[in-house]
């Protein structure tokens, strides 16, 4: 830039010596003085010319022609604001919703968790049978001491994912209040190399493993200390009181810090060796058969994936050994099997909630992504036309020197600008939007779901991409448009010639408009109706008046019961509400609302155990009325009874597809089977099938056993009214509560359970459908535009026609027909496309293929109609064309 | 009658040109007269330039020689 300066600077006197040298020379050769002056002058050229073009070496040219065509572009559409606001409106709309279901993306999936290093954080998992399973706290013990890979391993209690009800009561300054709790080992903390907002964290001695009952210490959450205890300043120190327990507030995390568990932030977090404390005992901590420990590692420097798997599985096998305890045949046989899998934890362990969301969110960004490339054909369409009337315009500035280059930098200029715009207004949209369907789409979850939706680099990075990418996209047909025109045919002949070529892209750009549309109306209708399958599906049980409520000890009240008959009092009282049918008792919740249900292989007790034909089920240990309470037939066989208890033999119920699997000649009562570790279970009942644990399968095995038989840890009730159940939620509440053995945490009806479990599923099916009309609405836009853009050029043509003695009804169909041949193109080339696409939906939809036949011709007929529709008031308008006037236009 | 005449001027931005891909070096001092002068030097980088533009040139006009060498035929 110096050396610009100083070369500019030289330049004028350069030039002022030049002249005078060679005036000086002419005056020599005789010439007066102001005669040689101009012939100076006159060899020299033109000077500012000179100077311009000196100047332009220097400067940077593309920039400042930029500037220029942007000031031009904004003139431009100033001049149309009309078509520049629907311009700017559609991309908002379509660019701000990749956006929002984008953010929703990034918060879930590909934020790292706020941490030190998060990419040097990894999860060791236990894969057993298959499947990654968390470790015991003895394997975690082992695996500690022999590590040599990680600078420290983390071990946390993630229980409340599988029992997301499962609250504890908090007291804090008279302060009331039921909360998760996170049990995490003394170093979490400090390996994840988080800093505290108040006090401090967990140190080393807070849980001595050494000292089980030592520590008291805890630490809660920013958002905890702000919504529950009001921020108050002089929180550490305070005495915090879990399920009576006295603890002490060590310190305060971070706001937003999120821990491991993205979307899911512990509020409370307590040392995992004072479990024992308020578990009443009943500790994880002693428990080898207890798989319940996840564990995070800090890779040390230098040390990959790969190396600390091979370091972790060279004394794997001695781990196994040492804590096998008292296993023996198949079951150690299963135990030693085990074996340990190492993978990334940057952003975080919370499969679950990621799982869950990975599908819907990617198909809903797939079905936006659609729209918009509908909306930037829509656009392209728009701004042809928009060039087509500019052509005059665009020939002249040929003529006076423009290259063909810089007419289409012109129009993709003015295209980005329109779509930069439409992408800023998109990015406050999003905002909003994104909030909007997150509420959406986590309204099924019964845990509390909290995510970081405020916009970074990425989410802003991502906007800009796709404001370009579209901009380019509907921009440079106009703009190819733009490169092949003639400017002296279009000066000469008015807009004719281009608007015959205008007309077949169009035609193009509005086929494949209705291809896309037909793609996203027949994705839409293959969801909604696997939606509707799965609301309206034979349950095979009554799903209506039915009460669940999950039970929760109150501290120490296990202790010297007789759970048996404390369960059966409970069952009587509750049967005896007025307005009560029946109740029933089980340890799983119906639908998995709240848990994901205990699974086990179940097999005919006769066959050879090596190879005998295991069956993965579901299983519940439930009480008497259970059946009857859900209104679930017994196919054969009897329901369980009040004897079916510990001083009987071990009986079972099961469902008629796990009878059918176990005894295919439909001999099953009276055979025995083993389950877990019970052996010789005789089936005694066959239930009908019904969707109590999974939904998506009336078919899913599942075994049933008498509660009395092996009294289950926890569980619930279920619960038949007359009249709509949740009515008589509190007095059943009330019932249990005055027992004074446990309390209800967790009461709902099984209607609104079933609805809440299908909230992603009804979230994706209305957005897709919201997606499919807008692009159904675009096409049409489209369509009607080209067809009345058809139709104001053919005037002249239909008035000679009409005067030659056409009828109204030729006229229509002459336009009507050109329509129809678009739209049939359309949907030509758009049926294979949507089919394509619509395999990519397929493990989502319910009892349904993606060729399901009567969506495909109910979206086909549905586009013929509309589009129909749109093409038919152009045509309208043809038809009605007085012959005198329309040969007089023009 | 048409020709094309340089004009002088045109040679000052050819100079700049130059200048910015550092094909010449530009040093100030008097000329012979003692008037302020520059004096203009080929770079290295601009050496091996005027090699590639004149084997360019070369091959253009070898080019264009052979095509306007007439043939033998059309000799008397």
């Amino acid at each position: 830039m110096m050396r610009r300066k100083r070369m500019l600077v030289d330049l004028d006197q350069e030039i002022r010596d030049h002249i005078e040298l060679a005036t000086q020379e002419n005056i020599d050769r005789g010439m007066s003085p102001e005669e040689a002056h101009y012939a100076a002058l006159r060899k020299f050229g033109n000077v500012s010319r000179v100077k311009e073009d000196a100047h332009d070496v220097w400067s940077l040219i593309w920039l400042e022609q930029l500037l220029q065509d942007i000031r031009l572009g904004l003139r431009q559409l100033q001049k149309s604001p009309g078509f520049a606001a629907v311009a700017i409106l559609t991309l908002a709309l379509g660019i701000g919703a990749n956006t929002a279901i984008f953010t929703l993306i990034n918060a879930l999936l590909l934020r790292n968790v706020p941490v030190r290093q998060p990419e040097r954080l990894v999860q060791v998992s236990l894969v057993r049978l298959g499947e990654k399973v968390p470790f015991s706290y003895a394997m975690f013990r082992e695996l500690e001491r022999g590590q040599r890979v990680f600078t420290g391993l983390i071990g946390i209690d993630l229980g409340y994912q599988w029992h997301p009800g499962k609250m504890h009561n908090m007291e804090v300054n008279g302060v009331l209040s039921q909360n998760h709790l996170l049990w995490v080992t003394a170093n979490f903390y400090t390996e994840l190399g988080v800093a505290p907002y108040l006090g401090r964290l967990f140190a080393s001695g807070d849980a001595d493993p050494a000292n089980s009952a030592a520590s008291d210490a805890a630490v809660i959450s920013y958002e905890f200390w702000q919504h529950r205890l009001g921020g108050m300043p002089d929180v550490v120190g305070k005495q915090i009181r879990v399920d009576g327990h006295p603890f002490t507030i060590m310190g305060v995390t971070r706001k937003w810090f999120t821990g491991l568990t993205r979307g899911e932030p512990p509020e409370i977090t307590l040392p995992i060796t004072a479990a024992p404390l308020v578990e009443d005992g009943t500790s994880n901590l002693e428990r080898g058969g207890a798989y319940w420990l996840f564990v995070i590692g800090r890779l040390k420097d230098g040390v990959s994936i790969e190396q600390a798997l091979a370091q972790l599985q060279s004394f794997w096998p001695g781990v196994l050994l040492t804590t096998a305890e008292t296993r023996q045949g198949s079951r150690l046989q299963t135990y030693l099997s085990m074996r340990l899998d190492v993978s990334s934890a940057a952003v975080g362990v919370a499969e679950d909630l990621r799982s869950q969301f990975t599908r819907p969110l990617s198909v809903l960004i797939g079905l936006a992504g659609l729209t918009l490339l509908v909306a930037c054909l829509n656009l392209a369409n728009l701004m042809l036309a928009h060039a087509a009337a500019r052509s005059h315009e665009m020939s002249m500035r040929v003529v006076l020197g423009a290259s063909r280059w810089s007419l289409v930098r012109q129009v993709l200029i003015e295209s980005l600008i329109l779509s930069l715009s439409g992408a800023l207004l998109g990015l406050a949209f999003a905002y909003w939007a994104c909030r909007v369907l997150f509420l959406l789409i986590t309204q099924g979850n019964s845990m509390l779901v909290t995510l970081d939706l405020s916009p970074d680099l990425r989410i802003l990075s991502f906007t800009i991409f796709l404001a370009i990418f579209t901009g380019i996209l509907f921009g440079v047909v106009p703009a190819w448009r733009c490169s092949l025109l003639n400017p002296a045919a279009a000066l000469q002949q008015s807009t004719h010639n281009l608007a015959e070529r205008t007309g077949k892209l169009g035609k193009m750009l509005v086929s494949s408009q209705v291809a896309f549309s037909l793609a996203l109306l027949l994705g839409a209708g293959l969801l909604a109706k696997s939606f509707e399958r799965l609301r309206s599906s034979d349950l095979g049980f009554q799903m209506d008046n039915v009460l669940e409520v999950s039970l929760y000890p109150r501290s120490g009240a296990y202790q010297d019961l007789d759970t048996n008959s404390y369960h059966n009092q409970l069952l009587e009282r509750v049967s005896n509400i007025p307005g009560v049918l029946s109740a029933g008792y089980s340890n799983n919740s119906i639908v998995g609302g709240r848990e994901s249900g205990w699974q086990d292989d179940v097999s005919p007790e006769s066959g050879d155990l090596a190879v005998a034909d295991k069956v993965r089920t579901y299983g519940a240990m439930v009480s008497p009325g259970f059946f009857r309470t859900l209104g679930i037939p017994l196919v054969d066989g009897r329901d369980f009874t009040q004897t079916d208890d510990e001083r009987h033999p071990r009986v079972a119920i099961v469902s008629s597809s796990l009878a059918e699997r176990l005894f295919p000649n439909g001999d099953a009562i009276g055979k025995c089977i083993r389950i877990v570790a019970y052996r010789n279970v005789e089936i005694v009942g066959i239930a009908g099938n019904a969707r109590i644990f999974d939904l998506r399968d009336v078919t899913a095995p599942a075994i049933f056993l008498s509660y009395l038989q092996t009294p289950p840890a926890w569980g619930g009730l279920v619960v038949r009214t007359k009249e709509p159940a949740d009515r008589l939620a509190q007095t059943v509440g009330q019932e249990i509560q005055s027992l004074g053995r446990e309390y209800p945490f967790w009461t709902g009806t099984i209607a609104d359970v079933m609805s809440q479990q299908l909230a992603k599923e009804r979230a994706t099916a209305l957005l897709s459908g919201y997606f499919a009309l807008l692009s159904l609405l675009l096409a049409c836009i489209g369509l009607y535009g080209l067809m009345s853009y058809t139709v104001t050029r053919r005037t002249r043509e239909i008035g000679i026609r009409v005067a030659l003695g056409a009828q109204r009804i030729t006229i229509l169909w002459l336009v009507l027909r050109e329509a129809l041949v678009l739209v049939l193109f359309g949907v030509a080339i758009g049926i294979p496309t949507a089919l394509l696409a619509t395999r990519l939906i397929a493990s989502m939809l319910f009892g349904l293929s993606p060729l399901d036949l009567p969506t495909i011709i109910t979206a086909s007929l549905l586009l013929l109609l509309v589009a129909l529709f749109a093409g038919f008031l152009p045509a309208w308008r043809a038809s009605g064309v007085e012959p005198t006037v329309a040969l007089r236009t023009e | 009658m048409m020709y094309w005449q340089v004009e002088q001027g045109s040679l000052y931005p050819a100079l700049h040109r130059l200048i910015k891909r550092e094909w010449i070096s530009v040093e100030e001092g008097t000329s012979e007269n003692n008037r302020r002068a520059k004096f203009y030097r080929l770079t290295n980088k601009g050496k091996r330039q005027l090699t590639v533009e004149t084997s360019k040139w070369e091959k253009l006009a070898g080019a264009i020689a052979r095509i306007l060498r007439p043939t033998k035929e059309d000799q008397p």
